[in-house]
């Protein structure tokens, strides 16, 4: 045995982590707050699924829907843009990387581009033979077997697929053979290789873990949970769970808390669209419980009811100003209305930053703060604001973008 | 001389270093009662995930990474005794993926490294937190494979055995990236093996 095996045989008591219930309780809601997303990203994916099974016949697909619910990027390069993993299989390899392109290879898996615009810079994504070239936009591309599809989200892309050179816009939705020809060239890759896994898994704002992010290290654009610390932890039993067990589990003898058929069995298991249905029947939001105007308000955004979160929402904040989950309610009021009412959403925002003027929320508010005044026209009140932010915040995990959105590049 | 240090590191594990497999006194856990198993062994999971990755920033993304993905698993499992094996098994394949896209952040210049002088503890010497802080950096240079089966020998305390099983690969070939990894640390910390 060497110096070094010994050294580490001694040391390795050493490398070890704290275990207390405070830790646990982090990681056990970011846990749940994570499942409850990934249960919507499948959701969203079984319907696109039968959605494009029933338009077999056709290759253009116009729609307004978001092909994906929003996530945390797996990739941030340096320019800004932004890569969601979208698979638990997704590869990304990237091929150039510097001032003038981009250059990246889905090899595998879908994934959500969501570029920088910076016209002197081109962006172009290769999946098999069909290759995507954009300027400024967030697009969906998916590798499958056969097919590569490509969605877009926001501004405009060209897609070069064999004989096919077609620009698509915003809505647009189109799907290109794989492969143009049997012997298409294909550039050797670096070796390293991204592995997706953990997108739209993010916890940053559930577990406030330091800005630990999915599987990255490094800055990210996502959006805080909207978590219910003082909930008693949910003790589900699954269909599976009843399937797979003919003998009474020891938890049946614990008195069930809910209907599992009311809207917050239904927005605890991450069934959102249900739950909204069932909460507008119910109509039974006890408003004086913080975590059930929360929770209310996370089955009607995530449904896709966005006015009637907001009404929630601005209950907290209103009426419930000293609880703990206020400044995560206005924040949250401020991702709802950040693009279609951006100086409500400022407002809300600066809520945020001022009921817990101390937390990593604040830093993260601010930021967002600029970038609504920005998308509201109201350019020198976000670059004060983004000044502000340098000032307080200079290793801010947002500087890029504060920076970007305050006019300061 | 090389050869003789791949024969010292097929030696056993020191005596109860091996974290895995150690039996507990307390009472087993109904491996289909989520949050039950997860406030039994997220700590062994966090643990193990901080020695293999060496970063405290991750920990909590990884645990939460790990039991969503070994919940399938588990709730197949009909033998309590088998979930802390299960769990060692996901905890490895997911640090192995966040170590491979580190390297990627890396070459795109996105991963500017950590400050490992904290991944010891408070309790630990200046001699033991020096070493670790060295061995940690000097890991981040090593091709994910080799640093996952050396860290799990080395810093887990793991048998060669569970090692390969663990990485999924031979006894041989966890063997060679073990000391393919020794090598290459011992050189870089200029340590007389």
């Amino acid at each position: 045995m060497d110096e070094l095996t010994r050294t580490l045989a001694k040391a390795r008591e050493h490398v070890t982590t704290k275990d207390d219930e405070v830790v646990l309780d982090r990681q056990w809601r970011g846990l749940v707050a994570k499942r409850r997303r990934r249960t919507v990203v499948k959701v969203a994916a079984s319907a696109a699924l039968v959605l494009l099974a029933a338009l077999g016949a056709w290759r253009m697909v116009p729609t307004n829907a978001p092909t994906e619910v929003a996530t945390s990027p797996s990739l941030r390069l340096p320019d800004g843009s932004m890569v969601f993993f979208l698979d638990a299989d997704t590869e990304v390899t990237p091929r150039a990387v510097d001032d003038a392109r981009i250059e990246l290879a889905l090899t595998r898996g879908r994934a959500r581009f969501d570029v920088s615009r910076r016209p002197e810079r081109a962006f172009v994504v290769d999946a098999e033979d069909v290759r995507v070239t954009v300027v400024g936009t967030e697009f969906v591309v998916a590798h499958e077997t056969d097919e590569i599809e490509v969605d877009v989200l926001e501004g405009r892309v060209r897609v070069e697929a064999g004989d096919e050179d077609r620009l698509l816009r915003a809505g647009d939705r189109a799907r290109f053979a794989a492969h143009a020809t049997a012997s298409a060239s294909v550039e050797a890759p670096i070796e390293a290789v991204a592995v997706g896994g953990t997108n739209g898994d993010d916890t940053n704002g559930a577990n406030g873990a330091n800005g630990a992010n999915g599987e990255t290290t490094v800055a990210t654009e996502d959006e805080p949970v909207v978590g219910r610390p003082t909930r008693e932890p949910t003790r589900t039993v699954t269909a599976s769970d009843g399937a797979s067990n003919g003998n009474a589990s020891p938890r049946e003898a614990t008195p069930a808390r809910e209907d599992t058929t009311s809207w917050r069995a239904l927005a605890e298991e991450g069934d959102f669209d249900a739950a909204w249905t069932a909460l507008a029947a119910a109509d039974d939001v006890r408003t004086t419980d913080v975590g059930d105007l929360m929770l209310a308000a996370d089955a009607a955004r995530l449904s896709g009811h966005p006015n009637e979160a907001v009404t929630y929402l601005r209950r907290v904040v209103d009426e419930h100003t000293s609880d703990s989950r206020a400044p995560l309610a206005a924040f949250t009021i401020g991702r709802v209305l950040l693009r279609s009412r951006p100086a409500d959403a400022a407002e809300a925002f600066a809520d945020a930053a001022r009921l817990d003027p101390a937390s990593s929320l604040a830093q993260d508010a601010l930021a967002r703060e600029v970038e609504a005044w920005h998308r509201a026209g109201r350019q020198e009140r976000a670059r004060a604001l983004a000044e502000e932010y340098l000032a307080r915040f200079p290793s801010g995990v947002r500087v890029d973008a504060v920076r970007r959105f305050g006019g300061l590049d | 001389m090389a050869t003789e240090r791949k024969l010292r590191l097929v030696e056993p594990g020191p005596p109860g270093g091996s974290t895995v497999d150690a039996s507990s006194p307390r009472a087993e856990v109904d491996p289909r009662d989520r949050e039950a198993v997860f406030r039994r062994f997220a700590p062994y999971v966090a643990r193990i995930g901080l020695r293999l990755l060496g970063r405290h920033e991750e920990i909590d993304d990884l645990v939460q990474d790990v039991f969503l993905d070994a919940q399938r698993g588990l709730d197949e499992l009909r033998e309590p005794g088998a979930i802390k094996g299960w769990l060692a098994t996901v905890t490895v394949r997911k640090a192995q993926r966040r170590l491979k896209l580190r390297r990627v952040r890396r070459v795109l210049g996105l991963d500017e490294g950590a400050d490992y002088t904290q991944v010891a503890d408070d309790a630990a010497d200046p001699t033991s937190r020096h070493t670790l802080a060295k061995v940690y950096a000097v890991l981040d240079s090593l091709p994910s494979d080799e640093r996952v089966a050396w860290s799990l020998r080395h810093v887990e305390g793991e048998r060669l055995e569970r090692v390969a099983e663990l990485c999924g690969c031979s006894l041989a070939t966890a063997k060679r990236k073990i000391a393919a990894a020794h090598q290459r640390i011992l050189v870089e910390l200029e340590v007389d093996g």
